[in-house]
């Protein structure tokens, strides 16, 4: 039980992790990216080949992660980042389609099929083994995250991104370099999503294309607007809440088990129609997406913002 | 404008609640919480868990369901397993590794199932086996055909045929009776498709045929006259397309439209007859490996067909697929007598399974070889003869 | 053989085009990306389905049919999803579409079932034997059938009153309103006609290959992509942009790599919009 709490919690780090690097993107900087996951893909991948194809260090592969994603998040964002808005979307959207397609027909990276038995993270000489151990790493860097960003949106680079988010043609007025600033920041989201990317290979120990598609791109997209443009405890809610809904319904048998049980209450449908809202999962899920965002249009911890 | 959204979707929320509240019931072969168990199993429930397809790919994940909820039924019917009804926890994979993960991890944590039934795809099943071998839990994949699958461990099985052998099937058989020279291929770009693809290419070569061009396509494509329209430019005796029945069938019938008249091969996944529907006339003809023989001739496969075939009738909206209901009924028996015989430990129930010999399935006479894949004694090869899929000897 | 697979190519491209044409229309005036697009034309695909095969209408007033069916999802969806989240940042409508798609899909799913329906009518045609290459007399018909559509829309547009109110609302809603335009009725419009032109190529669609819960996926993310190529809210834009993407994947496909088809449509787009931006046929902004 208590195994089961950990998984969910360090599972849902890796999630925040990726939320704030996107919103650093999104909510920080105003610029839209819809192939987000790509960068998770690309550091989960370069992460795995290394520790599991070339042996080498953890540490190592998590940096060669993080760098190797920011990397590729630079060279993106150089040619494509003067597009606006709309193009700017459909590139990333498209950018991250292509990733995994190309991952897909590279046989060194196990194609379809993936990498499989990716070997646990070992820091300090400590091979990683329980949940709670885990827990512990993959916390310690969501906080390291957490930490960072806060920093660098408080700082002189924070503002200058806030004013391109704003208002970019005043922003170049006033002499900010925009184009440096936006480059930067989608650098370094796609780096921490690569980070991200490092954690999950090494707790799932299997990667494949499809993990890093198109539905993580929008699953982590939701995460940031749901939870708040711009607000970073917004992208820690964000994630929380929507990598835990798809477990609540999961465990909502369990509960009215339990509440039945225990508790002598009797709903109006028993427990194995309880089962069957399993089925109506996915529309629920879209319904209260819809819902939220018509309730607070801003996300939950969003500040108002007209367009 | 704005009220009136809320109210309305918050309508549609709670008219699903009503609905599934008003559902009538359907009789649970899990066990009743309020209609106590079928009489002769009494006593404390041993469970299982499952993890299938049952949203995304549903088709394939509901017959596997019903597979699992058959076996389950009679064997409570005939006392369960030691006295003690036999319960399942049907957990939803959504074919998304992050999902199979959490569900393993939900059942082996919270609901401490000794067996997992699942999951149905290679990748799933793949992301899952970490978890189940260091928990020490037996998992079985109904369909996984990755051969990554015989490493992942000790305690992971799989109750189909290893990918590698099927193949080695149909190309002998393709040779054998159709002197095949030369083959196209057109694969699905995907764990299954393209790992079919290969081991084709190895057999091919070694039974000296040419594989004169090869194409692929996603999950998900539904023209592949781009591709096709390029085959047609070579000469073959033989289009191979490997890939799941969604896209091979109508990559068939467009293959037909095309002009294509050289014989076809696929795998298990055609074995529907959704693919006859979807294939159509093209289908004839339509070569393939099976899992399964409706027309395996043994008392317990007669029972279980009249049984599924009697279920489709009263459901004709249900997705119809015998095979995969097969093999998870065997695999259900399989674990109920596990664990007759030697309890609920896991680990004594891997040791029985790696053990078992001609067991007596609907699939066949079952027993595993060392890494835990299943045999039949022999690979099933089928064609489609008048619309039917019919086994060949 | 590069006869057929132009031909492939421009049949996949007028259903890409009919469907950008709903993105392109809908981003003009509204300037949001209707992500759930592609599920409107599942709408349509289906309901032709079950007229013909449950209720066994004929295939004419079923095609009719459909059309209406789409144009209401399209309504509904402008009521309830994109109505109360105007004047936002457009990520917030675009992940309502999402929403919106996510449902319409899972209730097509419970509705209809997950299997994939062959089309109930069988149309015996001959294949039209065109400059030496043997072409589906499908695609032929699908080609004059989208062919009559856009045009029809073409006219609408720019020779009726109601079309040029498009227009107007469109390029500058505030204005258009001082004129006297009732804009939200304008944008309501919109939407239908962006349907039935979805729905149309859904039944298309489902006629040549097959009808199932998540056939407006990539589709709809081509469509998409066509749009923009050929310049977002430009309409001869969203038809070129349709029909290159169809080409150039059947072709690409050819004569380079089949694995990579879908990479294709999206290599091309990111390639066209670093050196043009505002797309093929967009006003430089």
């Amino acid at each position: 039980m208590i195994d089961l709490i950990l998984h969910l919690l360090l599972f849902a780090s890796i999630y925040v992790v990726l939320t704030l690097s996107l919103n650093l993107i999104i909510g920080f900087t105003g610029q839209v990216s819809l192939g987000h996951a790509a960068f998770f893909g690309i550091g989960a991948y370069m992460g795995s080949v290394m520790v599991t194809y070339m042996d080498l260090p953890y540490i190592l592969s998590f940096f060669a992660a993080f760098c190797a994603a920011g990397i590729v998040g630079v060279l993106l964002g150089i040619p494509t980042l003067r597009l606006k808005d709309d193009y700017l979307a459909i590139v990333t959207l498209g950018f991250g389609v292509i990733v995994t397609i190309v991952i897909l027909n590279i046989d060194y990276l196990g194609g379809p099929d993936g990498i499989f038995g990716i070997p646990s993270p070992v820091i300090a000489g400590n091979k990683l083994a329980t949940k709670l151990e885990f827990f512990i790493f993959n916390w310690s860097v969501m906080a390291v995250t957490i930490l960072f960003m806060y920093r660098i949106t408080r700082s002189r680079v924070g503002r200058a991104l806030k004013a391109i988010r704003d208002d970019e043609v005043t922003a170049q007025v006033m002499g900010i370099n925009t184009t440096k600033y936006k480059i930067l920041a989608f650098g370094l989201g796609a780096a921490f999503a690569g980070a991200a990317g490092s954690l999950y290979g090494s707790y799932i120990h299997y990667i494949q294309p499809h993990d890093f598609g198109l539905s993580a791109s929008i699953l982590v997209l939701c995460m940031v607007v749901i939870g708040g443009m711009g607000s970073i405890p917004g992208s820690i809610i964000g994630a929380f809440l929507l990598f835990l809904l798809p477990e609540f319904f999961r465990y909502l048998p369990t509960i009215y088990k339990f509440a039945a049980e225990h508790l002598n209450l009797t709903f109006v449908a028993d427990y194995q129609n309880i089962s069957a809202i399993a089925d109506y999962q996915n529309l629920m899920y879209g319904a209260a997406l819809v819902l939220l965002l018509i309730v607070r249009p801003q996300g939950l911890m969003g500040k108002y913002r007209v367009k | 404008m704005k009220k009136l959204s809320i109210v309305l979707l918050a309508i549609v929320l709670g008219l699903s609640l009503c609905v599934i509240g008003c559902q009538p019931e359907e009789p649970m072969p899990e066990g009743d919480v309020d209609t106590p168990a079928v009489d002769e199993a009494a006593g404390e429930p041993i469970v299982i868990g499952a993890i299938l397809r049952l949203t995304l790919g549903a088709s394939d994940g509901l017959p596997a369901r019903k597979g699992v909820e058959f076996a389950v039924e009679e064997i409570n019917e005939a006392g369960g397993i030691n006295g003690r009804p036999l319960e399942v926890i049907f957990e939803d994979s959504k074919d998304n590794a992050t999902d199979a993960v959490n569900a393993a991890n939900k059942l082996i944590s919270l609901d401490n199932v000794p067996v997992i039934i699942g999951p149905m795809m290679s990748g799933n099943t793949l992301a899952a086996a970490p978890i189940a071998e260091d928990n020490g839990v037996v998992l079985i994949s109904p369909n996984a055909t990755s051969p990554k699958v015989s490493e992942a461990g000790e305690f992971i099985f799989r109750g189909c045929s290893r990918i590698d052998m099927q193949s080695e099937a149909l190309v002998k058989y393709a040779v054998e009776n159709y002197g095949v020279e030369k083959a196209a291929i057109l694969y699905s770009n995907e764990p299954y498709g393209e790992g079919f693809s290969k081991l084709l290419k190895l057999y091919f070569e070694e039974y000296g045929v040419e594989v004169v061009v090869e194409e692929s396509f996603m999950r998900g494509d539904t023209d592949f006259k781009a591709q096709l329209t390029k085959i047609s430019g070579f000469e073959f005796d033989l289009l191979c397309i490997p890939g799941y029945l969604q896209e091979t069938a109508p990559a068939i019938a467009q293959a037909r439209t095309i002009g294509i008249t050289a014989p076809s091969l696929g795998g298990f996944g055609d074995m529907a007859p959704l693919y006859i529907e979807l294939a159509g006339d093209a289908a004839e003809g339509h070569i393939i490996t099976g899992e399964y023989d409706e027309d395996y001739d043994t008392p317990k496969n007669e029972a279980f067909v009249e049984k599924y075939y009697a279920y489709i009738e009263e459901n004709p909206n249900d997705p119809n697929n015998i095979m995969f209901a097969s093999i998870t009924y065997d695999m259900v028996y399989l674990v109920a007598e596990a664990m007759t015989e030697v309890g609920t430990d896991p680990a004594a129930i891997k040791d029985y399974l790696d053990n078992v010999s001609d067991f007596d399935g609907v699939t066949g006479k079952l027993s595993f070889d060392e890494n835990g894949d299943v045999v039949k004694g022999g690979i099933y090869v089928f064609e489609v003869i008048e619309g039917k899929y019919v086994k060949m000897d | 053989m590069f006869f057929q697979q132009l031909i492939n190519g421009l049949a996949a491209g007028s259903i890409y085009a009919m469907v950008a044409l709903g993105y392109t229309m809908i981003y003009g005036i509204l300037g949001i990306i209707n992500f759930a697009q592609g599920e409107i034309y599942m709408a349509g695909a289906y309901a032709a389905v079950m007229l013909i095969g449950a209720l066994h209408i004929g295939f004419f007033p079923a095609f009719a049919v459909a059309l209406i069916v789409a144009a209401a999802v399209g309504m509904l969806m402008e009521r309830l999803a994109f109505r109360p989240l105007r004047n936002l940042n457009p990520l917030v409508p675009l992940i309502a579409a999402i929403g919106v798609s996510i449902c319409l899909k899972d209730l097509a799913r419970l509705l209809f079932g997950p299997d994939k329906r062959p089309f109930p009518l069988k149309f015996e045609l001959e294949p039209f034997h065109l400059f030496g290459s043997q072409i589906p007399a499908l695609e032929i018909y699908v080609l004059i059938t989208a062919g009559i559509l856009m045009t029809a829309l073409y006219l609408f547009i720019n020779k009726t009153k109601y079309g040029k109110a498009i227009i107007a609302s469109a390029t500058d809603g505030e204005t258009a309103r001082l004129m006297g335009i009732n804009v939200d009725t304008m944008i309501t419009l919109t939407f239908i006609i962006g349907s039935i032109l979805s729905g149309a190529a859904g039944v298309m669609m489902a006629i040549e290959y097959n009808t199932y819960p998540d056939m407006g996926f990539l589709p709809g993310l081509k469509a998409f992509s066509a749009a923009i190529l050929g310049g977002v809210g430009s309409i001869p834009g969203a038809i070129i942009g349709g029909l290159i993407i169809g080409v150039a994947e059947n072709l690409g496909a050819a004569y380079i790599m089949s694995g990579l088809k879908d990479a294709v449509a999206f290599a091309i787009l990111i390639i066209v919009l670093i050196v043009k931006p505002s797309g093929i046929m967009g006003k430089r902004s």
